[in-house]
């Protein structure tokens, strides 16, 4: 990973307060990634996969991604399930929430496409016929290994457009 | 007889809105999708229902592979039900020690079917795939370590004060008004009612391995956690007893393009009873079909908790099996 945290202090020593703050803030996010989970309806097999993520077996944890309830605080929206036109509202309030710069991951067939139920009623095919979304991650049921791999490649956008907002800062 | 009984549920009008899409052979794909963590189970049922409409008969092979597959999605369910539970009653460590238990269960799911949760192991006239019995035969050791950590749940269920505490009397259920309304799988059995799908002998090769069912008498949460913990251990046995017994064979037998004639499966999933009708007239396609998953089953009866409070709602739920997928939100 090209990512580094760089704790050069006669580099912050001549910018403003505020950008110093925003600039610390950018650093550290990347090390510890806050997820928002949203199971739409559907079969509830890719919820549980994600769970089984949290659980000892995978630790996410391990990987500084930790869980969030809140999706203000969160850095990536991680969409399951079916998304129903009932639904639909719910998943918009939550991504007007996020806060700049967030990732929206889309995990599971019917997150992606509408999968299986996408010729039946009321069902919007796929999450991005909503909100853009970055990441996709494919699977019936998406596994573990899918969903953690999806969270890293949203975690290494974060760092990449980080890096990208430092050298603006610089040039200022 | 129509499908005018299912109608009230939700995952039946989807089915069959599916039905109307897809041919039978398809189906079984779609019936798996109607619930995740139970998914085998329903596709099991599905493919019991055409066959009976069809008049075909499994081979042996295929229904001790149908078995076999059934108790370890079986066990899983039930490890991910309790861990719920412990999540929601603040033993965040029992939660986990169930969750690290199913991992084990899941692995040897992927070793034997490639999948971990979406099996698609069962097709109407037998299952898909033979097992590897060196495969088998390595897992029956996990299967042995998950049956051993399973006792030590069921010592920390059977020990703990404060679990106690909490979970005894809540969400009672006498028999009577159990059986009155007609509720099925761990509500039932934590209440003093022997019901069971498997003791019928309708599917699989249970009435061969000399199937009892888990029976407690307290009628609260606390007794439903406990025969889940006890099926766990039942299940797992189960596994093992079938897998010593396994005849060679052929694992699945030609089925005809046409379905002619209607069925009814019942098939007893971790969370109660899954019922499967289907009805067909001289067509690849269905002409009707309708299902009752297990989580539906029960929800009639939620309506004795509205005074609760959110936890203990979720609670009542999860321990009678009910569950929102395939629901509008």
């Amino acid at each position: 990973m090209s990512f580094k945290i760089k704790r050069d202090k006669k580099k912050n020593a001549g910018l403003s307060v505020a950008s110093a703050g925003i600039r610390t803030f950018h650093n550290f996010r990347p090390e510890s990634l806050w997820v928002f989970h949203y199971d739409g309806s559907g079969c509830d097999g890719c919820n549980a996969e994600y769970l089984a993520c949290l659980s000892p077996a995978w630790d996410i944890e391990r990987l500084a991604v930790r869980n969030t309830g809140n999706p203000a605080y969160a850095d990536i929206l991680l969409v399951t399930g079916l998304i129903t036109e009932n639904s639909a509202d719910e998943l918009l309030q939550i991504y007007e929430q996020l806060p700049e710069g967030s990732k929206v991951v889309s995990a599971g067939a019917c997150a992606c496409t509408g999968g299986l139920f996408s010729e039946c009623e009321g069902i919007m095919a796929g999450v991005d016929s909503l909100i853009p979304v970055d990441i996709y991650a494919a699977g019936c049921a998406a596994r573990p290994e899918a969903l953690i791999d999806a969270i890293l490649m949203a975690k290494d956008e974060i760092v990449s457009e980080t890096e990208n907002r430092e050298e603006a800062v610089d040039d200022e | 007889m129509n499908s005018n009984m299912f109608e009230t549920t939700e995952s039946s009008a989807v089915f069959q809105s599916l039905a109307r899409q897809k041919d039978y052979k398809q189906l079984v794909y779609a019936s798996e999708r109607m619930y995740g963590t139970g998914g085998f189970g329903n596709s099991f049922a599905f493919c019991t229902a055409i066959e009976g409409a069809c008049n075909v008969i499994v081979p042996m092979r295929a229904q001790y592979i149908r078995t076999i597959l059934m108790e370890l999605s079986m066990v899983q369910e039930n490890l991910l039900r309790l861990a719920s539970i412990a999540e929601t009653i603040g033993y965040d460590r029992l939660s986990m020690m169930c969750w690290t238990e199913r991992e084990y269960i899941l692995e040897i799911l992927e070793k034997l079917t490639g999948n971990r949760m979406m099996l698609s192991m069962c097709c109407p006239g037998g299952v898909r795939r033979d097992l590897d019995m060196d495969i088998i035969s390595e897992s029956i050791d996990e299967i042995d370590n998950v049956i051993l950590k399973t006792k030590e749940i069921y010592e920390i269920f059977e020990s703990d004060k404060q679990i106690m505490n909490r979970l005894k009397g809540l969400g009672y259920l006498s028999k009577e008004e159990a059986e009155a309304a007609s509720v099925t799988g761990p509500g039932a059995k934590g209440s003093g009612l022997a019901e069971d799908r498997r003791t019928l002998g309708e599917y699989g090769i249970y009435h061969l391995l000399g199937f009892k069912p888990v029976v407690e008498q307290g009628g609260d949460c606390y007794a439903r956690c406990i025969v889940k913990v006890r099926e766990i251990i039942q299940s797992a046995e189960l596994v093992k007893s079938a897998v010593n017994e396994m005849p060679e064979g052929s694992i699945c037998t030609q089925m005809p393009d046409r379905i002619e004639g209607e069925w009814i499966a019942r098939i007893e999933q971790a969370d109660g009873m899954d019922t499967y009708y289907v009805k067909g007239k001289g067509s690849a396609f269905l002409e009707d079909a309708g299902i009752r998953k297990a989580g539906e089953s029960n929800d009639k009866i939620m309506y004795r908790v509205t005074d609760y409070s959110s936890e203990d709602e979720a609670l009542v739920r999860l321990t009678l099996g009910i569950d929102d997928c395939l629901k509008e939100r």
